[in-house]
């Protein structure tokens, strides 16, 4: 059964064309999907709209069959949703545990020990202790990137929504980050749904949609 | 640390130092013109009353009185200078901080984990609120305690030091220094710099907050 769908939707900024025209997608718990575009096909927008940031001007999107604009978004995003950037998108003035909390305070995600847990995610992600204790602009971006994949996997969300996680990296770090991304979601049943322009990237994952520029 | 934040990001930094000089300016100007303006108008109507009278005129103490001029610009400039400096050694990198990618940024990322709009703008204006309260409570007490009056009844000085601490700062003193102007000076271009800044902070977080984590990219 679908965790998440698009049924029809369309989306337009403000006046302007339509970005999404009468789309429909489906997502499974469990499975890595690819929205492969180029830029300015949609994709951050279609994100967008999938973690309720935004809502769609037209159908509707069903999270285990209720309609997002019916739910408060604001929870289902805490609860169901962790996110990861292309610009890692962290708080700054905290350090790596810190980041890790905050997202699972958001969620009101409970665990024994909260910075114990974060601490160890970290550590499996390849994030010693050393610099887990550094503020995380010190940390190179691979590094800050498991940092944003650890906060997005703490809570243990349905769904993980990836917009071009590997886009600022290298590509030595962009395959090890994916390979983190997929184990770690994978282990806990969540769907994790990347966008991306890279082929390579796109390959790592079950099941590939193709978004086209309208 | 700051000289290498300031040579990465140059263009930034001169919008952060024209805003700071566009919050203290005017209260640095309005203040040295009215402590200035005070000092050469005493000196004046004193030099005025001297003129009608060629005796008095004769026994004018010109030095004295231009040494009172020289004294009183030197305290303001000092004021300035001093200001400069603060600015660009605390206040700046505090600014900086506070308008870079700012708060907005936070709040977008704080929103993208699930933090509730409501929730993510209480903590914000807390957060602004406590900063300029903190500024507010730091501005009076520096008033009260370099205002000598204030100053000497909390401190609960006797009677005999204090008239040693008005002798110093007396204006009978010649190389007297305008600590008065210096001070009052400092404390309202410094509280007026961290308020302006904490206000420019909520103002520029106003602006779509939900929006910065795409604009960001």
């Amino acid at each position: 059964m679908a965790v998440l769908e698009a049924k029809n939707i369309s989306y337009k900024y403000g006046k302007g064309d339509m970005v999404i025209k009468n789309l429909n997608l489906s997502f499974e718990a469990g499975r890595v999907y690819a929205l492969l575009g180029a830029s300015g096909s949609g994709k951050t927008t279609l994100l967008s709209l999938l973690a309720g940031l935004d809502c769609c001007v037209d159908g509707s999107i069903l999270y285990n069959g209720s309609d997002l604009k019916t739910m408060n978004r604001d929870r289902y995003r805490a609860k169901n949703i962790g996110m990861v950037f292309q610009q890692f998108n962290l708080l700054h003035r905290f350090n790596a545990v810190e980041n890790v909390v905050m997202a699972m305070d958001i969620s009101k995600y409970k665990v024994e020990n909260g910075k114990k847990y974060a601490a160890d995610l970290l550590d499996n992600l390849g994030i010693d202790e050393k610099k887990r204790r550094r503020k995380v602009i010190e940390l190179s971006g691979g590094e800050q990137q498991r940092v944003a994949i650890a906060r997005a996997i703490s809570h243990k969300p349905k769904i993980i929504l990836a917009d071009e996680p590997t886009g600022s990296l290298d590509e030595i770090n962009q395959s090890g980050i994916i390979e983190d991304l997929v184990k770690f979601a994978k282990k806990d049943g969540s769907c994790v749904i990347i966008s991306t322009h890279s082929r390579e990237v796109a390959e790592s994952a079950d099941e590939v949609f193709t978004i086209e520029r309208l | 640390m700051i000289i290498k934040s300031i040579c990465k990001n140059p263009l930034k930094n001169a919008i952060y130092v024209i805003l700071l000089i566009t919050a203290f300016t005017p209260v640095t100007l309005l203040l040295n013109t009215f402590f200035m303006g005070q000092e050469i108008m005493r000196i004046f109507a004193e030099f005025r009353q001297s003129f009608t009278d060629f005796e008095l005129l004769m026994e004018y103490d010109w030095l004295f009185y231009i040494q009172r001029l020289i004294q009183s610009s030197i305290s303001s400039l000092l004021a300035t200078a001093v200001l400069v400096i603060i600015l660009c050694i605390v206040v700046l990198p505090f600014l900086q901080y506070m308008l870079s990618l700012g708060r907005g940024y936070e709040i977008g990322v704080l929103r993208a984990l699930g933090m509730g709009k409501g929730r993510a703008w209480v903590r914000l204006l807390i957060e602004n609120i406590l900063l300029m309260s903190s500024a507010l409570v730091f501005s009076l007490c520096a008033m009260l305690i370099f205002h000598k009056h204030f100053a000497f009844s909390l401190l609960s000085i006797d009677a005999e030091t204090e008239q040693i601490l008005i002798e110093t700062f007396s204006t009978d003193n010649m190389f007297r220094f305008n600590w008065q102007a210096f001070l009052y000076t400092l404390w309202a271009a410094f509280t007026v710099t961290l308020i302006s800044s904490a206000l420019s902070n909520v103002l520029i977080s106003n602006s779509a907050p939900l929006k910065l984590i795409q604009k960001h990219k």
